[in-house]
């Protein structure tokens, strides 16, 4: 039976260590399925290559310049001039800032819109802050996250990439635990993220082909992509729908021929494919793009 | 006209259809060389064979 009015006392303590929780230093996000077996496997930085640079299913930002821990107090309560009771466990939610550029940036305002993730929270004492399963899983804590920008700010600029992280289930915190891997999160997780490209449609789809042009991210363009070097991510349930060709024209500017069926079709009025640049070495991806949507 | 290239699904096509679409497509690039760049094998014609 559960007896709700269990008062157990807590057992016991390390004398030995005296260390308060270390503020925030960056954020890793996941999908919400990620999460490794064990805490030796989140110990071990080649797991965390795997999902970064081939599953992609990590993201790492260059880190946060500065955050404000945004969770609501909790709720005392007190019974008509008596005692005081706690009515609630308010989850938790920080605002973030993150340390970057305007076109890392874009490419976070364009994914992070309210969706479900899963957040590692690295520490400044290189710590990792996650959470651990009844099955003794590493998961991030589940959060819904959401990046909105106010323009150019006035003073604090370090402040300019905003993303919103409100925790969803607050058991995750109980269940938290704090891991200290020998090598250092950010330095060596950064290293592993694709490095990324913006793309934008220069010229509507016309006739089967769309005119994109690709650069770094707030940088120069990028030469000599290829037709392997792009996928379509997703489209209108459409049948084979691919990347046929593309022209390289220079300068950044590429010509891609869209179709779809057994038997190359252009798309219809109404179709569409969501492309983006994903070029490979073997199973890393060593450069990846937003994603754009090309309407017929 | 800049530097093309073809994707590698297309070999699902017959030669006949693959040098139909290429050929409209891009008219200046040889059919049968990039079929087979694509992997692609182009059969003999059946007196060919017959010998």
């Amino acid at each position: 039976m559960n007896n709700v009015c269990n008062a157990f006392m807590p057992g016991g303590v390390n004398a030995d260590c005296l260390r308060e929780l270390a503020e925030v230093k960056n954020i890793f996000i996941a999908d919400k399925t990620q999460g490794f077996a064990s805490v030796i496997e989140a110990m071990s930085s080649e797991a965390w290559r795997e999902d970064i640079e081939e599953d992609l299913s990590v993201y790492v930002p260059q880190g946060v310049s500065d955050y404000e821990n945004t969770t609501d107090d909790a709720n005392i309560s007190t019974l008509q001039s008596t005692r005081k009771i706690i009515t609630n466990r308010p989850v938790p939610s920080i605002q973030a800032y993150i340390s970057g550029n305007f076109c890392d940036y874009s490419e976070l305002l364009g994914t992070l819109d309210g969706g479900t993730y899963r957040v590692y929270l690295e520490l400044v004492d290189g710590t990792i802050l996650a959470t651990k399963t009844s099955a003794g899983a590493v998961k991030g804590m589940k959060a819904q996250i959401t990046a909105i920008t106010k323009g150019p700010l006035k003073g604090d600029i370090q402040n300019s990439f905003a993303v919103y992280i409100n925790f969803t289930n607050y058991n995750e915190f109980v269940n938290g635990i704090l891991m200290k891997p020998v090598w250092s999160p950010t330095d060596t997780l950064l290293e592993m993220v694709p490095v990324g490209y913006s793309m934008f449609i220069t010229t509507p789809y016309t006739a089967g082909d769309v005119v994109v042009q690709i650069n770094e991210r707030c940088g120069a363009f990028v030469e000599s992509l290829a037709v392997a070097d792009f996928e379509v991510v997703d489209s209108n349930n459409l049948d084979t729908a691919v990347v046929s060709a593309v022209v390289d024209d220079g300068a950044g500017v590429y010509t891609l021929t869209l179709e779809k069926d057994t038997v190359p079709a252009i798309m219809d009025a109404g179709d569409y494919m969501t492309i983006r640049v994903k070029a490979l070495s073997t199973l890393i991806v060593d450069y990846l793009s937003n994603r754009v949507k090309v309407i017929a | 006209m800049g530097k093309v290239s073809i994707n590698k699904s297309l070999v699902r096509l017959s030669f006949t259809d693959f040098e139909k679409w290429i050929t409209k497509k891009f008219p200046k690039i040889n059919a049968k060389d990039e079929y087979k760049k694509i992997g692609g094998t182009i059969e003999k014609p059946k007196e060919e064979k017959a010998k």
